[in-house]
């Protein structure tokens, strides 16, 4: 089965090969897309989707979101009785997608593509390795998520010597690719990014301006964040499609936000943009006059002054003719299938490029505690990529020589991140005495090492080094662990999920409204409970779409 | 196919073949030997793809002449950032640059402390387009270039635009990609802008022959003179205040180990301040600046004239002694005295006379004292 999955910061995808194109896979609710956030209800049991997005508001400390930008680091959230890291929490995502897949398919999904923004490390790919594990996923491949939107937007115009310039604006990270299509290769040239920039720090940017202005105007009392928060994506999304939008902050304030004042807002963000697109440039040595096609992927590349922006910069219209949210996974999909050797896939190879230099650490001679960084491979140079370099002992008298790997752009060691170390001896006095040392990456993020003392025709000592998806911070021992304490959670069963989605919108909605409304709506829900406690499938129907529309019709009154 | 063969030999194509010939031939390879099943082969091919492209740049798609012995890539022309870089409009151009010029030149008047100059200049118009990015950018280095001096502190050198802001317009500019093609620049110096830019980006250490020369020898023998000077001053005034009034001598001695801990350790402290966070708060700025004046007014106009004045005053002193003892010497043959009398002025004006070339050669030559640039710069 040829699966590809988008795991996004805000939202995930999966989708599927069948009949050689790739389609997307409905979860229980009928969405393509899958919010990444997970909670425990009050029973300690794991929401995760679009219930535990409905939570976020009524029950924020019992929800976590966008826990993909802490990805390869040690941080934890508490929910509940129970702790998680990333990786968990990610794999407890990918679960669901899981679930989701095997119900569409009838059938077991063992293997997947995962998509990683094109600037994740290796600490945060091994991570979402590790996530995958936890969720019973074999990783086939990790695809850069820009490389996954070229290959369907390149397959889809098959247009021969055409260059696209790919920007991908997701929840909460930035990439660029640039890319070539031609003969049936696609060349990455170049991929820089940024981690920490994406669509969330547009709605901090709103949510901060939301609170500032409660300050300002000493209204009663100051909603709390999640509240804002909520009230801010909101105004983000309806700004794209109006010129402005009135928030209803407290039953007090009104605030009126027009698409002016919100691209006033952001404008630090969009400027921010600038410094990857241009270090890509600068890598793949082209100017923005040279590529046909500035392609936007993301879902936050929708904002309207985000396409501004970024049209003014290439000074042309840049393109979006496939959906942003989606297009990552279904490229996912076909690199799945590229790897099962399709038919149709045969003629197409794809080459792409690691944004990080590799290297050791050298000896400085001006602060021996402060070793510099020597890399072997530089970035964006195409995987897979061997290279050799030699080097010498510091000292006369030196034994051995401990070679360290890191991979990073600083000149000091000391902000890179390391992978791993092996020494070796060197030879006697009176042989040449250097090691020459060869960095191997291939496509499968495997990296090999192999140091060879003295010359390469006569080798006196010959070490080697496999970093297999770097060990990241997890071990197996850990890993094993997790998966044992993930077991023994409960989740929630996909079959109810849509009643549940609606109760939690509900009492959203509940928390949100005062004196009638709230009356109504305690009314309705009991109503709803009762239905879903007489047990049958007909009557549970027919409620829940009365509950729904209800709910509808309720929430669109509010909002005007 | 084994590592050494040539690229032509890899690629299977004729040595003097065109771009789109290296190309086809490329793609047909890898196709075989896919990056995925073959990764060592389609390393070599991808080896040989690189080093015939950088070769085929150099001649026209359809050679003439067969392939000609040329280093794998050249040196870029210096200024293939505005030749390459398609400048479509430059009278719009011209009036951009002076704009953003005009915020520099604020900027500097607020003694690069302003950071809504950089805000604005950041956000300006013309700059949200990479057209105008790539074209503006020499100009922009060269502008920085002139006004990026290095203030001599006793410790170290400290950029007269902060390293943290040369760091941040480089995120947007790019020069730090583009140093090997500067550095060809002629007549232009970019040492001093580049130094900036990889010590803001925490790059402190960074190493580079000319300025290793430039500034970090510099810092340790002057401070190591200047230190000496005063600690020579110290001696000769004790000297002198215990030979008129022994009283006094140790009064004298504690103001004189003041100003040289002060001069000693406040201009490192400055320079520490100086390239932390910290200096963006006013209270510490104001503590620098008083660090800085102190320090000013004690290397060019304390120590200077008590040297002057302890010279003149041994030279005086002296020659009086040196008279009065030769003319007793005259009747009662040469004294002890007057023996030691000799030995010390020589001593004390030797040591002037090194001090004050020191404070010349060390301190003025790399300082805004316009009189001294001048003069040393038109008679080189």
């Amino acid at each position: 089965m040829e699966i590809g999955i988008d795991l996004g910061t805000t939202h995930s995808a999966i989708a599927v090969v069948r009949n050689g194109q790739p389609e997307l896979i409905p979860n229980a609710l009928g969405h393509w897309l899958t919010p990444s956030v997970v909670g425990v209800d009050d029973n300690g049991e794991l929401l995760v989707g679009q219930t535990a997005r409905e939570r976020l508001i009524s029950h924020p400390n019992l929800t976590v979101h966008a826990f993909k930008r802490l990805m390869g680091s040690d941080r934890e959230w508490v929910l509940g009785a129970h702790r998680f890291r990333a990786e968990e929490l990610s794999s407890l995502v990918l679960a669901a997608l899981k679930a989701d897949a095997e119900a569409f398919l009838g059938t077991t999904v063992t293997q997947a593509v995962i998509s990683v923004p094109a600037y994740f490390n290796e600490a945060q790919r091994s991570a979402t390795v590790h996530a995958a594990q936890l969720a019973g996923l074999e990783v086939t491949r990790l695809i850069n998520e820009p490389t996954a939107a070229a290959l369907v937007y390149g397959l889809h115009d098959r247009q021969d010597d055409h260059r696209y310039l790919i920007l991908d604006l997701g929840g909460g990270t930035f990439d660029v690719t640039l890319l070539e299509f031609f003969d049936g290769v696609f060349e990455v040239h170049a991929s820089a990014g940024d981690n920490q920039l994406g669509g969330e720090d547009f709605t901090l940017a709103v949510r901060d301006w939301l609170r500032d202005a409660c300050k300002t105007k000493k209204s009663t009392k100051a909603p709390t964040d999640a509240r804002l928060y909520q009230l801010a994506e909101q105004a983000k999304r309806v700004l794209t499609q109006e010129q402005s939008v009135r928030l209803t902050v407290t039953p007090e304030l009104t605030l009126t936000l027009t698409r002016d004042d919100f691209d006033s807002l952001t404008q630090p963000l969009l400027l921010r943009l600038r410094e990857p697109i241009m270090s890509g440039l600068q890598d793949a040595g082209l100017t923005p006059a040279a590529f046909d096609d500035v392609v936007l992927v993301g879902g936050a590349t929708r904002m309207p002054a985000v396409q501004k922006f970024i049209g003014r910069l290439f000074r042309r219209i840049p393109r979006q003719t496939l959906d942003p949210d989606t297009v990552v996974a279904l490229g996912a999909a076909t690199q799945a299938s590229m790897l099962a050797r399709n038919q149709a896939l045969e003629d197409i190879v794809m080459t792409d490029v690691m944004p990080y230099s590799l290297g050791i650490a050298v000896h400085n001679a001006h602060q021996v505690t402060n070793k510099l960084f020597e890399p072997i491979i530089e970035r964006n140079q195409t995987v897979p990529v061997s290279r050799v370099k030699t080097f010498f002992p510091v000292h006369e008298d030196q034994q051995e020589i401990l070679v360290q790997v890191y991979q990073g752009e600083s000149r000091y060691v000391r902000n890179n991140l390391f992978l791993g170390d092996l020494r070796i001896p060197l030879p006697e006095a009176g042989q040449q005495r250097s090691v020459d040392i060869r960095f191997t990456y291939d496509t499968s993020g495997l990296l090999e090492v192999i140091v060879i003392s003295g010359t390469a025709r006569e080798p006196v000592h010959s070490e080697r080094l496999i970093i297999e998806q770097h060990p990241g911070r997890m071990s197996p021992g850990d890993i094993e662990a997790a998966l044992a304490r993930l077991a023994t959670l409960k989740v929630h069963p996909r079959d109810n999920q849509i009643n549940r989605v609606l109760l939690a919108r509900a009492e959203r909605l509940y928390e949100q409204s005062l004196g009638e409304s709230r009356a109504a709506l305690s009314k309705q829900m009991d109503h709803f409970h009762q239905v879903l406690s007489s047990q049958q499938d007909d009557m549970i129907t027919q409620g829940r779409e009365a509950f729904q529309r209800w709910l509808d019709e309720f929430e669109t009154r509010r909002w005007q | 196919m084994s590592r050494s063969d040539p690229w032509w030999q890899v690629l299977d194509v004729p040595p003097d073949a065109d771009k789109r010939t290296i190309r086809q031939a490329y793609s047909r390879l890898i196709k075989i030997h896919r990056p995925d099943d073959a990764p060592d082969t389609f390393a070599r091919i991808r080896e040989a793809y690189e080093t015939a492209r950088s070769t085929a740049v150099h001649r026209p798609d359809t050679p003439k002449t067969p392939l000609s012995r040329q280093p794998a890539r050249e040196p870029e022309p210096p200024q293939t950032a505005s030749v390459t870089d398609p400048t479509p409009e430059p009278g719009d151009l011209t009036d951009a640059l002076t704009d953003l010029l005009s915020l520099l030149e604020d900027w500097k008047h607020s003694g690069f402390r302003d950071e809504t100059c950089l805000t604005q200049l950041e956000a300006h118009p013309a700059l949200l387009d990479l057209n105008n990015i790539a074209a503006l950018r020499y100009p922009i280095l060269s502008w920085l270039s002139d006004n990026t001096l290095s203030r001599r502190t006793l410790t170290g050198p400290s950029l007269t635009v902060p390293s943290t802001d040369l760091a941040r317009l480089d995120r947007l500019f790019g020069w730090r990609r583009l140093e090997r093609t500067y550095s060809d620049v002629p007549d232009q110096d970019f040492t001093l802008v580049f130094y900036g830019i990889h010590r803001g980006r925490g790059n402190t250490c960074y190493q580079h022959p000319q300025i290793d020369r430039m500034i970090d020898s510099r810092p340790r023998i002057r401070s190591i003179s200047a230190a000496g000077v005063t600690l020579m001053c110290v001696v000769t005034l004790l000297l002198l205040v215990s030979l008129f009034q022994p009283g006094g001598a140790i009064g004298a001695m504690w103001v004189m180990l003041g100003i040289l801990a002060l001069f000693t350790f406040g201009g490192y402290g400055a320079d520490r301040l100086r390239d932390s966070g910290l200096n963006r708060h006013p209270v510490v700025r104001r503590w620098v600046a008083v660090l800085d004046w102190t320090y000013f007014g004690l290397r060019h106009v304390l120590v200077p004239v008590t040297a002057l004045l302890i010279m003149a005053g041994l030279v005086l002193a002296g020659s009086w002694f040196i008279l009065w003892s030769l003319l007793e010497g005259y009747q009662t043959g040469l004294s002890t005295d007057s023996i030691l009398a000799l030995v010390m002025v020589t001593l004390a004006v030797s040591a002037t006379l090194w001090a004050g070339k020191h404070y010349v050669v060390h301190e003025l030559e790399d300082t805004q004292v316009a009189w001294w640039r001048t003069l040393r710069y038109n008679r080189s």
